[in-house]
């Protein structure tokens, strides 16, 4: 006869088997939850107007879904699903990319003092003794900071979507081969921009 | 009559025995199963499967060899002479046959199956399994009864799966135009490519040299390190098997400059120069690197005393190395401006130093690769100033009027 403490502990242990079962054969579709979470929330993030730098985040993570060619679950839905989120990765980081961005408009290493400043390029606005002076040496580096930084937040982009279009070219090759059937299906998904569209079906289209 | 059989009958039998063991037939009452073994192939963790690397040039070749024995001939089967009985002699070697998917086989190689493994073949699971062992046999010789034309072991050996493999990298930097090379910028990304892709693979690198994502599947980006290491090994590890891709990883190195403008006042004299940047080398792309300046202390003596030990700004946010490559210079890394004061007369000789450590950060990395003199002099000739200022090779001066 089981006593009542033991027959609790029994379905305890039970559920927590459950629990272990159901979490072990979920372990794969976890890192597609957690792409899911990220475009969520980076959606919200650019409703607001904010954060495009998150973009990159979205490949990064759709990326690092595990593929297994070797599993009927992979080949059945993981696959079609991780196919779909780094189209939409780089839906996101296409559209974070800023138009016609002048990528020869170059910041310089050191900004040059105001004549008569008394310092040289590189030098510290501490040195300038002359407090106009000092404030138009600091206005000037303030805006060849802001010019790196929009550069450095571009080329990221820009860097993002080669990394994402070469991924995404190769994964369409190395698992759908020359049915692209379920590619061009995604695309015409209405969240995915033209430039999108236009981008990848120029990439696996045979040249 | 009789005597005559009988000798000749003993002489036949005799020859036929003789002949039947100097030919060893390889046979035996009850021959097991036909065994199959690989050579010039890796053998993986699973039994009878074997991997091989499809070798970008020359060959590897791959045999498949058949081994077993026939049943020896029943007594029914045996040549016959009065009570006296022995095996037929044999005819030839025995022969197997092979189901495969690759490769020949050549009767003059014995039981085996050849396949050359070069570039042309194509990335797949290839199966190979003997099938029969067939030995024949000459009648018995004329006087003795008997016989039999061949005997066969028909049961198949095991199948074995030989995998053709190869591991295909391309840059994703457009440039250097060398996408399948191993010589990598910092942070630099690589598209890895295993085929068959129906392998599942998984992927690592040596500790924290670098990184690779996914880290499971017939496809991956590998990351380069974010500063110089060699080899940096990718592993790849499938069937049991572990194979590694080592890649070179460099760092920026070189900085050129290109002067586009000078800069001058004479009241009181100043000097400089406006340079384009470039980064090196050449035969990787760097543009995940990022190049500033840190923070130094000057040297000023003679009339710049008064600037000695005056303070390099180091830089607050880094350019990023572009994508575009002049040759002979480098990769484009923005522009600098070389500027030089003076406080005004009365002139004297003077130098004023920083040498300023330029800097790569990739990544969280942030690592001194270099030091460039600011260096700005003031000379006296013939009572008049001349203020001269160069950084990296380049320079300009301004004598006073």
């Amino acid at each position: 006869m089981m006593t009542s403490q033991k027959r609790i502990l029994f379905v305890y242990l039970a559920l927590l088997v459950l629990l272990f079962m159901r979490q072990s054969q979920s372990s794969e579709p976890s890192y597609l939850k957690k792409f899911q979470l990220q475009m969520k929330s980076y959606e919200c993030e650019v409703a607001a107007g904010k954060k495009r730098q998150d973009a990159p985040k979205l490949f990064e993570t759709a990326r690092a879904i595990p593929d297994n060619p070797e599993s009927k679950e992979w080949r059945d839905s993981i696959k079609l699903d991780k196919l779909k989120a780094l189209v939409l990765s780089l839906n996101a980081i296409q559209a974070s990319l800023i138009p016609n961005f002048n990528l020869g408009d170059k910041p310089t290493r050191n900004v040059a003092p105001p004549p008569n400043s008394g310092i040289d390029s590189g030098g510290s606005p501490d040195d300038i003794m002359d407090p106009k002076l000092r404030v138009q040496y600091l206005a000037a580096i303030a805006a060849n900071n802001a010019k790196v930084e929009r550069l450095r937040e571009e080329n990221d982009l820009v860097h993002a979507k080669e990394s994402c279009l070469a991924y995404l070219k190769a994964y369409i090759e190395s698992y759908f081969g020359t049915d692209v059937s379920p590619v061009k299906a995604i695309l015409e998904s209405p969240e995915i921009s033209n430039e999108t569209r236009t981008l990848i079906i120029s990439e696996i289209s045979p040249r | 009559m009789r005597t005559y059989f009988w000798n000749n009958c003993a002489t036949v039998f005799l020859v036929g025995v003789v002949l039947g063991l100097t030919n060893s037939i390889a046979c035996q009452q009850n021959p097991g199963k036909i065994s199959i073994a690989v050579s010039g192939a890796q053998a993986g963790s699973d039994q009878n499967y074997y991997v091989v690397e499809i070798p970008e040039q020359g060959k590897t070749t791959v045999t498949i060899t058949g081994s077993g024995q026939t049943p020896c001939p029943t007594d029914q089967e045996k040549c016959k002479c009065k009570k006296q009985s022995a095996d037929p002699e044999p005819d030839g070697d025995p022969k197997y046959t092979f189901t495969k998917t690759a490769g020949s086989q050549d009767p003059a190689d014995g039981p085996t199956v050849k396949w050359d493994v070069d570039s042309s073949v194509n990335p797949g699971e290839y199966k190979f399994k003997v099938t029969k062992i067939e030995q024949a046999y000459k009648a018995c010789a004329q006087g003795l009864t008997g016989g039999v034309t061949s005997k066969s072991n028909t049961q198949e050996s095991e199948e074995v799966t030989v995998l053709a493999y190869k591991i295909e990298t391309e840059t994703v930097a457009a440039k250097p135009s060398d996408k399948k090379r191993k010589k990598l910028g910092v942070l630099e990304d690589v598209i890895v490519k295993f085929l068959p892709s129906s392998i599942s693979v998984n992927w690592n690198v040596d500790e924290g040299k670098g990184s690779v994502s996914p880290a499971s599947g017939a496809l991956v980006t590998y990351t380069a390190h974010d500063e110089a290491t060699s080899p940096s090994a990718l592993k790849a590890t499938f069937k049991g098997v572990t194979k590694k891709t080592d890649f070179t990883v460099v760092e920026p190195s070189t900085i050129t400059f290109t002067k586009t403008s000078n800069i001058s006042q004479t009241s009181p004299l100043g000097v400089g120069f406006l340079v384009d940047c470039f980064i090196g080398p050449e035969d990787v792309n760097l543009s995940k690197a990022s190049v500033g300046e840190g923070s130094t202390n000057a040297v000023g003596t003679g009339y710049f005393s008064y600037q000695n030990n005056e303070k390099h700004r180091p830089s607050i946010r880094m350019i990023p190395i572009g994508n575009t490559l002049t040759v002979g210079k480098g990769w484009d890394n923005g522009n600098d401006t070389i500027t030089g004061d003076t406080k005004g007369p009365t002139y004297s000789p003077g130098k004023f130093t920083w040498s300023i450590p330029q800097i790569y950060t990739a990544g969280s990395k942030t690592k001194q690769f270099k030091i460039l003199d600011h260096v700005k002099e003031l000379t006296m000739n013939a009572g008049k100033a001349t203020l001269s200022i160069s950084k990296n090779g380049v320079s300009n001066q301004i004598t006073e009027p």
